[in-house]
């Protein structure tokens, strides 16, 4: 399976076909609904895999990281607005 | 409920024509694009208008096992027909709710909309559909230039007798 984060051939993002391998993903798919201690763990998840992906990087790599991850969360933000309407 | 591909990934044109029959203009739409080996799809809208989708190659990438394409709307409206042109999903004419909250659609969506507008394919479309809709409200202004002048023809010959 590839590795890279980007469709070698066309240059497209394929982080959708990342996240559909995810067991997390699959199993919110797979019985359609969300718990609140599904929504708790995987929260928890994230902070978790947050934690550890700061004490890996180098300083430039966290700075780019840091950037990447809260420009995504502003891009769900507006995605957000947009669907509301407001 | 509005979605961001409404708002951002599409071309909208507002042609001041409003033929009475939309089913040649979206079959002679359907047809420009399969002869260029698009895939293509299309359905009629209640209001008498078209909802059209194509794809081809590559660069139409699925999305969460979703294939994406141009999707192509001709409606009627005030003052003439809407013709847009935008990203979505092949034959979905809204985005799936599972599109919608993945936070990196607006990415992969935005990037194959990048690359439509660089092909120009929006507006090939657009462009096609406002000479399809110039070209059939031609052909009935002609239709109606001879039945007058046919009335014409057959009130001179009424007054001769």
């Amino acid at each position: 399976m590839e590795d890279s984060w980007f469709d070698s051939a066309t240059g497209l993002l394929r982080f959708d076909e990342i996240v559909a391998q995810r067991p997390t993903f699959q199993k919110i798919m797979a019985d359609g609904a969300v718990t609140p201690q599904e929504f708790r763990d995987q929260a928890d998840k994230v902070h978790g895999l947050m934690r550890q992906l700061e004490g890996m990087l180098a300083p430039e790599a966290k700075t780019v990281a840091t950037d990447t991850l809260a420009e995504l969360a502003v891009l769900l933000a507006l995605s957000a607005r947009v669907s509301s309407g407001a | 409920m509005a979605d961001f591909l409404d708002e951002y990934f599409r071309t909208t044109r507002t042609v001041p024509v409003t033929p009475e029959d939309l089913g040649p203009i979206g079959e002679d739409v359907l047809q420009h694009f399969r002869l260029q080996n698009y895939v293509v799809s299309g359905s009629r809208l209640a209001s008498g208008g078209w909802y059209i989708s194509i794809h081809r190659g590559d660069w139409f990438r699925a999305i969460l096992g979703l294939k994406t394409a141009l999707n192509i709307t001709i409606d009627r409206t005030p003052g003439g027909t809407l013709v847009s042109a935008g990203v979505g999903i092949f034959e979905l004419q809204a985005l799936p709710t599972i599109i919608t909250i993945f936070v990196f659609a607006p990415v992969v969506l935005g990037q194959i909309w990048g690359i439509i507008r660089q092909n120009e394919l929006d507006e090939e479309a657009v462009r096609f559909v406002e000479d399809r809709l110039a070209y059939y409200a031609g052909a009935n202004q002609g239709s109606e230039e001879s039945a007058a002048a046919r009335a014409m023809a057959e009130a001179e010959l009424g007054g001769g007798v």
